[in-house]
């Protein structure tokens, strides 16, 4: 099928739409706190009052506010979108009542708060807004028109070059460029090549990739197919963590549906491209989101990682020339197709153009998924964005980017969103989950709670990594106990520079992170627990 | 409780069916880990087996496979399960203390009923802390109500 014909099923579905409607997010947070049910009592209310004609119910991918789970949002032609939270199925009745009234004021959300005009959505576009499994309200949103426009109007190195001038770098944590990687991967020899979008986002108190696979996958898969057209290879992987089974199924049917308009297979959109794409579950293993651990585990062994070089760009999966992008990475590329490389980059900062989806989690007002333009301080997200501590609480620090990241303290909140000033930090972005620490939150155990995450996860292989976490751990648990001596806090030190320079894999090399950036930040904490008669001399 | 097991025989059959679904490909060997426990509801070492010899690969691997990632289970499960999310959000948010409950609770009933474990982060730190019953992602619990949810369960 050729896009023309495609751009029409978006436009009959567009056409057929009802005028008012009810969203429903029914993904991560808000399905834990009963959306599923709200959406079906919504659609009972609305059959009853007769009012099917006019109103859609609509489930529909993340909306953001998550603290406010379930949330819904009420469009219509007529006034102003309104917002909800905390809705259950029970009060759904009368929350439309009050709708109408103004009733349900104490529900309302206000959309003219900074955690709403912050935000520069270009990923999270149509998260919230589309049915995300339906390919026609994707079609209608603009999904695949980045790919007809790199497949009717480019060479695949001309589409290299597009997202090597955007200044696009990789969003699953390390910022890479992407350019250079996917130039390495399309000038590397070989025939067969593979690329894979990893989505097996581990790192705890982060759920922006879940939001994203959850809310729009077919901005992944379009990303994904692009991808494969520029670093010429014919199959690609999505690799998605099986704790995320609403993602896998969303993910599963994008690729179906995909299949069926002909977006994937023989002869993409009518041209002598083709491509395929498997869709691969994890199955509990945090060291898969390393590349050559992923490789091995799409290859049906177990997930251990081998020493690079040489990279998956020479050297990947089944030995092939593989590009592996995070799926966030990947989800921004449609857009600078269809959009051109200028305009992406005029978003963030000259170093890291752009924006990033953030999940914001812990102790801050506004819990959820925010996307925001790269370069903003971590003040405006965590207090401005996010709102500070809730009410009589006081933020002390904020942790970024899970078991490799680290605490950046309240007092040093003006550094930037940057893959290279938070790093000189000792912290880094990960996948983006930012994990907001009060004043009553012990920063040690913190440090505990990720080397005991650290060393639970390693996958054994090397020696560094598998005894280190162990040892860190129970430094850590001597520490909390009381029983530690200065002299183990420079063991600790010690043993974290270490396994930095020691492991085998980033899991290893990055699972000191915690330890030594709390250890910098937040000496105190650590030195109040020593053992009475070895504390240092006030 | 004895467990009723279905003979080798049959196992291979169905075994059989689930390698040619996947093209006997040794890389999908994940994927079908995945489909034969969502049918049994954990791996039964006589599946394992003959997906090894299916496959041509050593049986080794396959267990080495099937041990090594934490989502699969080589054992029949409880009738119920609570897991306890122990991510970053849910911990800064009390699971601890939820776990604790649970535990002491567990420890003084009848324990063939149901059991309790801790999961890694499932990405619902909006609402945390989040108790997964017997899968379902639950908001907001606290210890009571984990307590009032197993209790239905003996």
């Amino acid at each position: 099928m050729h896009f023309r014909a495609l751009a029409t099923l978006g436009e009959r579905y567009a056409a057929d739409c009802p005028r008012r409607c009810l969203r429903v997010c029914t993904a991560g947070s808000c399905r834990a706190a009963g959306a599923e049910e709200v959406h079906a009592r919504l659609q009972e209310e609305v059959r009853r009052r007769g009012w099917s004609s006019s109103t859609e119910v609509r489930s529909v991918g993340c909306i953001g506010p998550c603290g406010g789970a379930a949330v819904l949002s009420d469009e219509r032609p007529d006034r102003a979108v309104a917002l909800f939270e905390h809705v259950d199925p029970a009060g759904v009745g009368s929350l439309l009542d009050g709708a109408a009234t103004g009733a349900a004021a104490s529900q309302a959300v206000d959309l003219a708060a900074p955690f709403f005009t912050a935000q520069d959505r270009v990923v999270m576009a149509n998260a919230g807004r589309i049915d995300p499994e339906r390919i026609d309200a994707a079609l209608a949103a603009g999904a695949y028109r980045g790919l007809a426009q790199a497949l009717g109007e480019m060479s695949p190195r001309d589409v290299g070059a597009e997202i090597y001038r955007s200044g696009l770098r990789g969003r699953g944590g390390a910022g890479f460029p992407t350019g250079t990687k996917w130039t390495a991967v399309a000038t590397a020899p070989g025939l067969v090549k593979y690329v894979i979008a990893n989505g097996d986002e581990g790192d705890p108190g982060t759920f922006a990739n879940r939001a994203l696979l959850e809310s729009d996958p077919h901005r992944v898969l379009e990303g994904l197919i692009i991808a494969g057209y520029a670093v010429g290879a014919g199959r690609g992987y999505l690799y998605v963590r099986s704790e995320y089974a609403l993602a896998l199924t969303r993910v599963r049917r994008a690729v179906e549906a995909a299949e069926r308009v002909g977006l994937l297979g023989e002869r993409v959109l009518g041209t002598s491209f083709s491509f395929r794409v498997e869709v691969r579950q994890g199955a509990g293993a945090f060291v898969c989101g390393e590349e050559t651990a992923l490789i091995a585990s799409i290859e049906g062994r177990r997930a251990e990682p081998r020493p690079r070089p040489p990279y998956p760009s020479e050297h990947g999966l089944h030995g092939c020339p593989t590009l592996i992008n995070n799926v966030e990475t990947l989800a921004n590329v449609p857009a600078i197709l269809a959009r051109g490389a200028a305009w992406f980059a005029r978003r963030g900062s000259p170093r890291c153009p752009g924006t990033k989806v953030l999940s914001l989690a812990g102790h801050v007002r506004r819990p959820g998924v925010v996307e925001v333009p790269m370069g903003l301080s971590l003040r405006q997200v965590v207090m401005t964005v996010g709102g500070g501590a809730p009410a009589g609480g006081e933020v002390k620090a904020a942790h970024l980017g899970g078991p490799a990241g680290g605490s950046v303290p309240a007092a040093l909140f003006d550094a930037p969103l940057d893959y290279d000033r938070l790093k000189a930090l000792g912290a880094g972005l990960g996948s983006g989950g930012i994990t907001v620490l009060g004043a009553q939150d012990s920063m040690v155990d913190l440090a505990r709670f990720f080397a005991g995450f650290s060393r639970q996860e390693s996958c054994g292989k090397c020696v560094p990594c598998r005894t280190g976490t162990v040892r860190m751990e129970e430094l850590l648990d001597r520490i909390r106990a009381r029983a530690a001596t200065a002299s183990d806090l420079e063991l600790l030190r010690e043993l974290g520079t270490t396994l930095r320079q020691a492991s085998l894999c980033g899991l290893g090399q990055n699972a000191p992170n915690p330890v030594l950036s709390t250890l910098r930040f937040f000496p105190h904490e650590y030195t109040s627990l020593l053992a009475k008669d070895d504390a240092p001399a006030p | 409780m004895p467990v009723v097991s279905t003979p080798p025989s049959c196992a291979l059959c169905s075994v059989s069916e689930l390698l040619d679904a996947h093209d006997r490909r040794a890389d999908r060997l994940i994927e079908m880990l995945h489909e034969l426990q969502d049918t049994v509801g954990y791996l039964r070492r006589e599946d394992l087996l003959a997906v090894a010899h299916g496959l041509g690969l050593p049986a080794g691997e396959v267990l080495g496979v099937a041990t090594f990632y934490p989502h699969f289970r080589l054992a029949v499960p409880p009738c119920h399960r609570c897991a306890v999310c122990v991510g970053a959000a849910c911990s800064v948010h009390g699971a601890a203390a939820i776990c604790g409950a649970l535990a002491t609770r567990w420890a003084e009933g009848s324990q063939e009923q149901w059991r309790w474990e801790v999961v890694s982060c499932v990405g619902a730190c909006g609402v945390a802390p989040v108790v997964l019953y017997d899968g379902v992602a639950t908001a907001r619990q606290t210890a009571p109500q984990a307590l009032a949810r197993v209790g239905t369960w003996n």
